[in-house]
């Protein structure tokens, strides 16, 4: 998937948001999550980026809560796969 | 007809091959942090493996074979591994003997196979708060923000509807976040929603 950047929001494209800066409302928070899930349609992202380049608690959230994913996501360790498993797992097929 | 079972036989075969085997990676790593146990783990993918290859048949070729793997890993766990780890736990008499005949007597007595294991895997503050977390939300967490199923996937994998995804979702983030504040704060991340 994707991360959105705010830079790439085009001005004319539909606003549904006000651009001016919000009292960050809870909605804002819940359109961040969904955006960063790829979960939203694109009018909808693409407004609330275009909010977000205007909105400075909104666009501090946005990128804080990117770039906190990306870090949670790297720091997770993937397990190496035991080396006998796929042999095994083949061995169980074959016979069955 | 001898052909016709050939030909099925050898595409259930190229199906698991090249559908299924691919996402044992994911498995184990989603298997390991349901269990804490290499050996549950392996027990765990090796029956989802041959689960799937059982009713390989009601899997439709080209749709989406990691979600339709793991929605069997989860049943597997709920339905056989979490009925185990609740059995009390075994005494290895051997090694209580091997203590007593030891000179070093300030040795722990027992070792916790599963706290040993779980050392082993974890490396970092945040996998210790995602470990801590209960299995539901350790589940949702992983994969969404590990494996990037979506929500609709989710749903069909955890058998729950769409709007369950988004409110389990949203406490497991929020839990996490509160074991994760201090470490977040230390490591530049500032706390700026009003969750």
């Amino acid at each position: 998937m994707s991360q959105p950047q705010l830079e790439k929001v085009e001005p004319e494209e539909q606003v549904l948001f006000s651009q001016q800066v919000c009292d960050f409302p809870s909605e804002c928070v819940t359109l961040t999550h969904l955006i960063l899930d790829g979960e939203i349609d694109l009018p909808k992202r693409n407004s609330f980026l275009l909010h977000a380049k205007h909105c400075h608690a909104c666009h501090e959230f946005f990128e804080n809560e990117k770039a906190w994913r990306a870090k949670f996501k790297r720091e997770i360790i993937k397990v190496e796969v035991p080396g006998d498993l796929e042999k095994t797992i083949r061995g169980i097929i074959k016979s069955h | 007809m001898m052909e016709r079972e050939k030909k099925i036989a050898s595409e259930k075969d190229r199906v698991f091959e090249q559908e299924f085997l691919p996402q044992l990676q994911a498995m184990y790593n989603f298997a390991l942090r349901l269990t804490f146990d290499e050996d549950e783990a392996k027990d765990l993918v090796q029956d989802t493996y041959l689960k799937a290859y059982r009713f390989i048949n009601s899997f439709q070729s080209g749709t989406n074979a990691k979600a339709w793997l793991f929605r069997i890993l989860k049943n597997s766990f709920i339905n056989d591994f979490r009925k185990k780890s609740k059995e009390p736990s075994k005494v290895d008499y051997q090694e209580v003997e091997t203590f007593y005949n030891s000179d070093d007597v300030n040795m722990p007595i027992t070792s916790d196979l599963r706290v040993d294991s779980l050392k082993d895997m974890i490396g970092d503050e945040v996998s210790i708060a995602l470990n801590s977390l209960a299995v539901d939300y350790r589940t949702i967490i992983i994969l969404c923000d590990l494996e990037g199923f979506t929500y609709e996937e989710m749903s069909k994998i955890l058998d729950i509807p769409i709007g369950t995804v988004r409110s389990r979702l949203h406490r497991a983030r929020h839990l996490l976040k509160d074991k994760l504040r201090n470490y977040a704060a230390s490591m530049g991340f500032q706390e700026v929603d009003k969750e």
